[in-house]
């Protein structure tokens, strides 16, 4: 079984993470510490190594070809590499504003920025297509899926471009991806889930039923999960900029059960529809997101 | 005054503002919770209504308590006191009340029309939705017309006339700002401002008051007969003429109808005395008049009783044994000392013994006496001292004298201790003592004049020294002991000699301040008892006798005369200016105030309404406490 020294932990620790400047040596910081974690990967055979022979078939690049074993067996078999699965990664960012929320170093947005980043190299590292589109209301800004040299650069520059947007409109980019999906690929949905349940479950249900396979991320603040509040305040909606006088003693309960509600409706409605979903909070981790990935990959690929 | 509320200290009140500070503090934090950010606010809308709500009531009792508690610490140091009902009785609409002068002052020839035409003229001038009321006064106040109409008020000024009473300013401003009760008004005062119309009275007028003075004027002069003395060979007049001219008069002696005398002078400014030619009688009604046009009419003529005024009874109680006791040599020199001679004295001794003065089928005396000396004690049983000490109590005087032959303990059980007479046992002197004054001031001691130093030579061989308690020593002997104690009992005077009054132990019977003495002592004790014959016009004297409010000669029923005059003081029609009659009404206002804040912080002591605010506070602040901790 993998395990992470706290050295190596230190890495994946997001209020360590944050403080790091450059978004690519984020990313590669988390990877590396997470791999370094693992001793004993259950998840070798991924990445670029040779996955299985196929018989060469008229087209096949003469490049391909495994001499050697032609030289065994007198037959032409092409090698299948990792990059070969053809898989599309699509990160989906939210960048509203309720995402700029933080109740200690790290906001959800900078959690979010630094999982994304951390994903998008793993993928690269794997040798998957991977794209990103940062959205709130709408699509703030996208790269398109590719696996050519720079891609990863590019997923890169538009994460660190990535600010609090407006109001959040969760199901629009499910909506949108889900039409453009030619292919069947791995959709990565890294977001706080504060917008209507009901649409954003509709959407995400949209990209299962065009056969994406659908990895919710919902990230959360401690303070949004704990409610640790006591003195009397008003809270200001950051999206609405609405406010509401709070004496936290008397809501603490009610707020509690209606998050815990909503997080169950997502556990329940989404494990429903297929969805692997999973709660983060900002303080997590980022190990716990990259097993997530890898578990639901290694599941469907 | 809230409610039949008022305040002892009504600034404190101002202190009440300070409940706006909780309000505002509540209303500002309300604005002012600080702003905190959060992802998303709708669960925090979703707090359950009726929780929001109980809150907010929380919230708003919680206010009221705090509000409620500094308004509770305001009224408590306010020092709050319910008023009575009638005092507490709010009376909205004004008035204005006339009140007229009506003493003998305003009688002069042409004076009543312009007083008259000047009180009509202030119920005209009363400002509209004024009630208007008219009190006319001289030595005594009577509404004539009450608060209302200005019509009733206008009869009311054109019936008044002036009698023959002096003036008594402050009591007829009392009387009209009671009749303006709490209401805001005025007084409208008619009068020739005499200045000796601020002598007496004791009436006091309401602060919130305005007095207003029109002044009726006053005749230029006036001649008025002011005293009728008597003299061995002839009878004296005393004349006071005011103004600042002579006059000339005619002075006449009348005596039952007779005329004895008449004498023209000429009568400068101020007093002048007239002897007239003839002495009085010994008996009969005086009347000495002079003549005067211009005047005050009821001044010109002054009446004078002749008739030798009855002597007051003296029940002499003297007490039982041998006939050798010092009581009956006592007794023998009390009479005499009390009716020298065959002519009637002032006073009229009667003699009982004690048994017989307790006795149940004691005789009844004549006529009540006037006081009573109870020589020695002995024999007087239960019945007798429970007579004399009701005879007392009602106001009698008795003189108790503590002879050697006194009986102590029966004595002290004569006020069944209070007071204790005090009578101690007998002293004989080798060297006899003497009598000295203590109180030079006392009635007694002042009567006797420069014989009071002539009590010293007395010789004491024999005394019963006396411990004074809770009396007043008015005489000690030389050798420092009471001699003479006063005491009060119920209304009336109690004294107490330690000595006898015969000649067995002591030669006080035979110096020539023994008679004084007793008649000063008696005298005072009597005084309650002594009825007055002669009266000034508005006196009440004391028994049935109706006087009228007319100078002259009163038959009083029981056989005797009585006569009335006029007040001499009223003949002087001096003035005092508007301005300072103004601030003599302002001295009384102040009074008032006093009298005011005196009784309300009386009234407040005995309600202490304080101590329940107090409470009420901290019964208050507790459940602040006990709702502010929910509120965390």
């Amino acid at each position: 079984m993998a395990s992470i020294t706290g050295r190596e932990r230190s890495f994946l620790d997001p209020a360590v993470v944050a403080r790091i400047g450059s978004l690519e040596l984020i990313a590669r910081t988390i990877v590396e510490g997470f791999f370094a974690g693992l001793h004993r990967s259950p998840f070798k055979g991924f990445s670029v190594e040779f996955s299985e022979y196929r018989p060469y078939l008229p087209g096949d690049a003469p490049s391909t070809i495994d001499w050697k074993l032609f030289a065994r067996s007198d037959r032409h078999y092409v090698k299948k590499f990792e990059q070969e699965t053809n898989l599309e990664c699509h990160l989906l960012l939210d960048v509203s504003a309720s995402m700029g929320y933080a109740s200690h170093a790290v906001s959800k947005l900078r959690f979010g920025v630094c999982l994304a980043a951390a994903l998008a190299y793993l993928m690269h590292r794997q040798r998957d297509a991977v794209g990103l589109t940062l959205f709130d209301d709408h699509v703030v800004d996208s790269v398109p899926v590719g696996t050519r040299g720079g891609q990863l650069r590019a997923l890169l520059a538009g994460l660190s471009r990535a600010s609090p947007g407006t109001r959040s409109d969760v199901q629009m980019p499910l909506h949108q991806l889900a039409a453009r999906l030619t292919r069947r690929g791995l959709v990565v949905l890294i977001s706080d889930l504060l917008d209507d349940p009901a649409g954003i479950i509709e959407g995400l249900k949209h990209l299962r039923f065009q056969g994406s396979e659908v990895l919710v991320l919902q990230t959360l603040d401690p303070a949004e999960l704990t409610f640790p509040f006591d003195q009397p305040a008003r809270f200001e909606d950051l999206e609405t900029a609405d406010a509401v006088p709070v004496v936290p003693a008397q809501v603490r309960a009610h707020y509690l059960d209606r998050m815990g509600s909503l997080s169950e409706r997502y556990r329940r409605e989404l494990g429903r529809a297929g969805v692997d979903y999973h709660q983060l909070d900002t303080a997590t981790p980022f190990d716990t997101a990259l097993r997530a990935y890898l578990s639901t990959r290694a599941r469907r690929w | 005054m809230f409610f039949g509320l008022s305040f002892l200290v009504p600034a404190f009140l101002v202190g009440g503002l300070a409940a706006l500070v909780p309000l505002v503090l509540h209303l500002r934090r309300r604005e002012r919770l600080p702003r905190l950010p959060f992802s998303d606010i709708r669960f925090l809308r979703g707090v359950p209504l009726e929780q929001a709500r109980r809150r907010r009531l929380r919230e708003w009792l919680l206010l009221a308590l705090r509000v409620a508690a500094v308004l509770l610490f305001a009224l408590t140091f306010a020092r709050p006191f319910l008023n009575d009902t009638d005092d507490a009785a709010f009376a909205s609409q004004s008035a204005t009340v006339v009140l007229i002068d009506t003493s003998f002052s305003m009688s002069a020839p042409a004076q009543l029309a312009p007083a008259r035409a000047l009180a009509l003229e202030a119920i005209d001038a009363a400002p509209d939705g004024h009630l208007v009321g008219v009190v006319a006064f001289d030595t005594r106040p009577r509404v004539v017309a009450e608060l209302g109409e200005r019509r009733a008020a206008r009869s009311a000024v054109e019936a008044v006339t002036p009698g023959a009473r002096g003036t008594r300013y402050a009591d007829g401003l009392a009387a009209a700002g009671a009749m303006i009760g709490t209401r805001d008004g005025r007084i409208v005062v008619v009068t020739d401002l005499q200045a000796g119309g601020w002598h007496a009275g004791d009436g006091l007028v309401p602060p919130r008051v305005d007095v207003i003075v029109r002044d009726a004027g006053r005749p230029d002069g006036n001649l008025a007969i002011v005293a009728v003395e008597s003299a061995p060979t002839q009878t004296l007049a005393v004349l006071f003429r005011a103004g600042t001219v002579s006059d000339d008069t005619t002075v006449s002696l009348w005596v039952d109808d007779v005329l004895l005398a008449e004498v023209a002078v000429t009568v400068e400014p101020g007093h002048t005395t007239v002897p007239l030619p003839v002495p009085l009688p010994e008996a009969g009604v005086a009347i000495v008049s002079v003549t005067d046009g211009a005047g005050y009419g009821v001044d010109d003529r002054r009446y004078r009783l002749l008739d030798p005024p009855e002597p007051t009874p003296v029940l002499i109680v003297v007490g039982g044994g041998g006939a050798d006791d010092g009581d009956t040599d006592a007794v023998f020199y009390l009479q005499r000392a009390l009716a020298p001679g065959e002519s009637a004295g002032p006073f009229l001794p009667e003699v009982v013994r004690a048994e017989a003065y307790g006795a149940p089928t004691s005789i009844e005396l004549g006529s009540r006496p006037g006081a009573v000396v109870l020589a020695g004690g002995r024999g007087l049983g239960r019945r007798g001292r429970e007579r004399l000490a009701t005879f007392v109590r009602a106001g009698g005087g008795l003189l108790v004298v503590g002879g050697h032959t006194a009986d102590p303990g029966g004595l002290d059980d004569l006020f069944a201790g209070e007071p204790e007479l005090g009578l101690g046992a007998p002293l004989t002197y080798r060297e006899p003592v003497g009598l000295m004054s203590q109180d030079p001031r006392h009635p007694i001691m002042r009567g006797l004049g420069g014989l009071a130093g002539a009590l010293g030579q007395t010789r004491f061989s024999r005394t019963r020294p006396l411990r004074a308690g809770d009396g007043t020593v008015l005489a000690r002997f030389s050798d420092g002991n009471p001699a003479l104690v006063e005491h009060s009992v119920g209304a009336g005077r109690l004294l107490v000699f330690g000595a006898d009054l015969g000649a067995g132990g002591s030669d006080f019977p035979r110096r020539a301040t023994f008679v004084p003495f007793l008649h000063e002592t008696l005298t005072y004790l009597s005084s309650n008892a002594t009825r007055p014959r002669e009266f000034i016009v508005g006196d009440s004297p004391v028994g049935t006798v109706a006087l009228t409010d007319a100078p002259g000669v009163v038959d009083a029923g029981d056989g005797r005369r009585l006569v009335v005059n006029v007040d001499p003081r009223e003949s002087d029609p001096t003035a005092v200016t508007p301005e300072q009659f103004v601030a003599a009404v302002g001295t009384l206002s102040r009074a008032a105030e006093r009298q005011e804040r005196d009784a309300a912080r009386a009234r407040e002591s005995g309600q202490q309404l304080w101590r329940v605010l107090l409470m009420l506070m901290i019964v208050v602040l507790v459940a602040e406490g006990l709702l502010g901790r929910r509120m965390v």
